[in-house]
This record gives C-alpha cells, structure tokens and sequence, in this order.
C-alpha cells in the first residue's frame, strides 16, 4: 500500500527531472555543435570560397556553395605565384627537422633518463632554461651567425638552427624514465651495446612520446614564420607560410581569392593528416602538455 | 709497465662507462652551445651597445643606455600595453569558452570525440593561413562579419583598420586558433577528477555552482596554471598573426614587443640592434617575471 501510495508523487519528480535531463543534454549539443561549428565552419567556407571566383568571393550577399564552381584561383596561384615550389620547400625543411628532433631528443632523452654521470642535473636544467627564453631575443644574433656562414637562402638555414628541441629533450627524458631498468640490463648482460639498446628496446618502447613529439614539431615547422622571413630572400626558397604571406604585397587591392586558395593549399594536407590520426593529436596534446 | 697498464685500465673502465654519455652529449652541447646559449649571451651583450645589425665593427660599449632611453620610447611602451590588452583579451576569452566547452565535453556520454575532432581542428592550421581567413572575415565592405551584423541591423565595423578595434580583433582571431588546445588540457583534467567528490559533494548539498567552484576549480589546479602559463607565454611572444594582419598598424595600435625586436633590428633604416636586443629582453623579463608570479599565486591559492 505505501509503495503504491508513494507512486504518483515519485513519479512526477521522476520525469521532471528526465525532462529536464533531456533539455540540459539538448542545451549541451546545440552548444557544443555551436562551437564545432564555428570551428570548422569558418574553415570549410574557406575551402568552398577557393572554388569561386574572384567576384563571387566579394559578392554581396555572400554565396554558401560556389555558384560556377571553378578552379582559376587555383592555376593563377600556381602559375604566377609558384606556391608548387613553396609546397615542396615547406616539405624538404619540415621532413628533415622532425626526423632530426625526434632522434636528437631521443637519444639525449635516453642518455639523461637511464645515465647516472657528473653534473648531469646542471646540464639538464642549462638545457631546459633555453626553453623560457622568447625566440626574439636569440633571433638577431641566429641572423648574423647564419649570414656569416653564408647560409642564408639555404635548406640547412631552415633546418639546422631547429633540429635539436630542449623541449623534445625533456619530453622523452620524462618518458622513457618511466622505462623499466630491468629491460635495459637484461639487454646488457647479454652484452648489448648501448646503441642496440637504444635502438632496439628503447625505442620502440618510447612510439607513443615519440609520436606526439614529430606531431607537435610538424606542425610548428609547418607554421614556422618568423626565422624564414629573416633569412629567406630569394623567393624560390619561400616556404608555404612566406608565399602566403607575400600575396599580400601582390596587388594594390586584397585579393581575397587567392589568400584563401593560398591558404587552402598550406592547411588542407595538415588537416587530412590530422583526421587520420586525431586521437593522436589530442592525445599528444595531454602528454605534452600535462606533463609540463 | 704496471703504471701504464693501470692506466689503461683505468681509461677502459671510464670510457665503458662514460663513452656512450659523451658521444652523444658532445655534438648535442655543441649545437645549444652554437645555436642556444651562444646567441641568448651574444644578445645581452650587445643590449650593452650600439651595435649595427650588419655592420659591427663600430660597435661601442653604452652602458644601460638603450634600457634608459627603452623607457623614454613611446613605441615600446605602446608595444607593451598592446601586448598587456593582447593577453588579457585571449586569456580570458579562452579560459572562458575552454573551459566552459570542456565542462560540457565531460557530461558527454557519447559524441565527445566527434566534438573534438572539429572543435580540435584550428590549432593544427598554420597562423599566416588563419591570418588571411580573418582579414577576408573582418575585410569592412566585403567581409562576413560585417555582413551578419548588417542583418541584425548592427553598423558595420572597421576591426583591424580601426586604432581601437584592432588589437582585440587580433586577439579574437588568435583564441579562433588556440582555444581547443586549452579546451582538450581541461577535459583531461576533468576526466581526471575521480567521481567520489562529486558524490560527496553532492550529499553535502552543494550546488551545481558550488561543486564548479568549491570542488572542480581547485583540483584543475594543475591544468589552469598550465594553461595560463602557455597563455601568457605565447602571448608576450606573439608575431606571426599581428604582422601579418595589421604589421603593428595602424598608427601602432597593434605593435607587438617582438614586432618591435624585428623592426629596430632589421627594418630598412633602423638596423639597430643593440636596441633591439634591449627590447627582446626585456621582453624575457616580463615573462619570467609574470610566470613566476602566477604559480606563486596559484600556491598561495589552493595549497
């Protein structure tokens, strides 16, 4: 009886509070879908506005979908701005770098995470105060020793003052002290050297810092911007960032469709690597980040 | 004999045990040494002068001189009320919408991946490009943004050719690119709170208020000062989105500090970098110093 008295009343709060679960998790979506919205809605405008041409771009009101599709901004871009050139120069230095971090900030990761020798702490921290100094300071003095080695407008100007990373260092070090030792000396009883042990058990242990390292150091190469506009004059050693940049300059008037097909051309093979592996990304953000 | 075996000896046993750490510590030292730490001192060397960018034979010892007259510069001191408005603005903004995105990440059931992928996917795009989507969106006659306010019946706007409107312009633009990295850092820390203190909270009777403020603020100690730090730190930095946009127009109402380092020293008629070298400096100050105030405050907070 008193189960069946209390009915009605429990009843009634109980749906209450299902309708009003149901509204807070709608509110969530509609907010959250907002966000992702503006997010990617800005981006994909900008790669449907590529397709359009130079009027429609600047036609009011503005049009969603292009209404004659075409793809002149594209070959103007590549026929008077070489940006083909500027790709594959954002490739030849950004490849190179990442390869040269991750092997660099591996292996001294290793040495100070699993190497007991003297003054090994002084050292480590020398190297990691690098990291709060802002890269304006270390820029003019970069300017003049790579202009004296007579490398400006070089590849190995681009890449040699970026290929060893305090930051990297750090990262694997955290990483692979988290290794256990007892691998490491059973591969040295067997008398492994240090190198295969390196390579062969400490490495492949290490994939998932590794990973995260060459994402983040991609895409900060691939967004590098201020070193190259130092010391790159000649324009066929532009990269993508630089091209895009000196559209600016181009003509008298914005020529929005090209900044955005530039653009398009700079973001879009980062964004299709980004969505085959975007778990990585994120996660690459928490260990990078969280482990500060 | 027996002296030099010893001695051999002795060299075998140190290098067995040393040899892998100097092989390849040296070449990695070298390089802080040549591309780091020989630059950082070349720099606070040459703040003491007046040397020329491409000419320093002529250099001369000034003493604290470019600092004195730093203080006397109208355009440094503008540079760093510009970047103090730059990261209040993108502080804010993105703790705010970070935040608040992550929050609502967290209750999510499902879908949250699927959120992130979108909400994730502006910090992966290069700055120059995200520069030239905002000048297209914030162009005053052909720009979107002005469009959508004409049909809210708002007056259209000049954002970034206008001396008041600029630097926040720029700042919103930047927190576009950046507020899904503070937002994913959250959510982990978020996911990371364990359930109890909730449920303890919950029979307490806190509300939902409470809870954020009392319960979730303070155990995302970690993940706040975090976020702040790198806010602040790319913040005083930041070049690339400001020159491209405005170039620290107009009438320097978007000069950055860095923006300043580039001009003195390598702009045409300037090439002063002793001076510029003050300024970056400075600059490293700054930094340092509000850096190491946060996480004071944030200890003397929650500890």
């Amino acid at each position: 009886m008193t189960e069946v008295s209390r009915r009605p009343g429990g009843m009634g709060s109980d749906s209450w509070i299902q309708a009003r679960e149901y509204l807070v998790s709608l509110a969530t979506h509609c907010i959250l879908a907002f966000s992702a919205f503006i997010a990617f809605g800005a981006m994909f405008w900008m790669v449907l506005a590529s397709f359009k041409s130079a009027s429609e771009i600047i036609a009011k009101p503005p049009t969603f979908l292009p209404q004659a599709p075409t793809v002149a901004s594209y070959i103007l871009i590549l026929s008077e701005q070489a940006f083909d050139r500027y790709f594959l120069n954002s490739i030849v230095v950004a490849l190179p770098s990442v390869l040269l971090i991750l092997f660099t900030s591996s292996i001294a990761g290793f040495v100070f995470a699993k190497f007991e020798f003297p003054a090994k702490e002084l050292i480590f921290t020398i190297i990691l105060s690098t990291l709060m100094v802002p890269p304006a300071v270390t820029l003019l003095p970069l300017f003049r020793l790579v202009s004296n080695l007579g490398w400006a407008d070089t590849y190995q100007a681009l890449i040699i003052p970026v290929c060893v990373s305090a930051f990297g260092i750090f990262l694997l070090r955290q990483f692979m002290e988290g290794l256990p030792s007892e691998l490491l000396d059973a591969g040295r009883i067997d008398g492994a050297s240090n190198w295969w042990i390196y390579r062969h058990i400490v490495l492949p242990l290490s994939v998932s810092a590794l990973s995260a390292l060459a994402i983040f150091s991609f895409l900060a190469n691939w967004d590098s911007y201020l070193w190259p506009l130092v010391i790159v004059y000649d324009e066929n050693m532009r990269t993508l960032p630089l091209g895009l940049a000196h559209l600016l300059g181009w003509s008298s008037r914005p020529r929005y469709d090209l900044f955005l097909t530039g653009a398009v051309i700079t973001v879009v093979p980062v964004v299709v690597f980004y969505s085959f592996f975007q778990s990585r990304f994120v996660r690459g953000v928490t260990l990078t980040g969280l482990k500060y | 004999m027996a002296a030099t075996n010893l001695r051999e000896r002795r060299w075998a046993r140190f290098w067995s045990r040393y040899g892998f750490v100097i092989a390849v510590l040296t070449p990695i030292l070298l390089w802080f040494c040549i591309f780091s730490f020989g630059p950082i001192l070349y720099a606070l060397g040459a703040s003491f002068t007046n040397v020329h960018t491409l000419d320093p034979s002529l250099a001369k010892f000034t003493g604290l001189k470019n600092y004195i007259n730093l203080l006397d510069d109208r355009r440094f001191m503008m540079s760093m009320s510009n970047v103090f408005k730059f990261v209040l603005t993108k502080g804010v903004l993105n703790i705010l919408i970070s935040l608040g995105l992550a929050l609502l990440l967290e209750r999510l059931r499902r879908g949250r991946n699927l959120y992130l992928f979108f909400i994730f996917m502006p910090v992966v795009i290069s700055q120059v490009a995200v520069a030239m989507l905002f000048l297209w969106l914030y162009d005053p006659r052909l720009g979107l943004i002005n469009y959508l306010l004409s049909l809210v019946e708002i007056p259209p706007q000049s954002f970034i050719r206008s001396t008041a409107q600029a630097i926040y312009s720029v700042a919103v633009a930047d927190v576009w690119k950046t507020y899904g990295y503070a937002a994913v850092i959250f959510l982990a820390g978020l996911l990371d709170i364990p359930q109890d203190y909730y449920e303890a909270a919950k029979v307490d009777g806190a509300t939902r208020l409470q809870t954020l403020w009392r319960v979730t603020i303070p155990l995302l100690k970690n993940a706040l000062i975090l976020v702040l730090v790198l806010i602040v730190i790319d913040g005083v930095q930041h070049f690339t989105m400001v020159q491209v946009m405005t170039g620290g127009g107009p009438a320097d109402s978007t000069l950055m500090p860095s923006l300043l380092v580039y001009n003195y020293g390598l702009g045409a008629n300037n090439y002063r970098m002793g001076y510029a070298c003050a300024v970056s400096f400075l600059m490293f100050v700054v930094i340092l110093t509000v850096t190491v105030l946060q996480l004071r405050l944030f200890r003397s907070l929650y500890d």
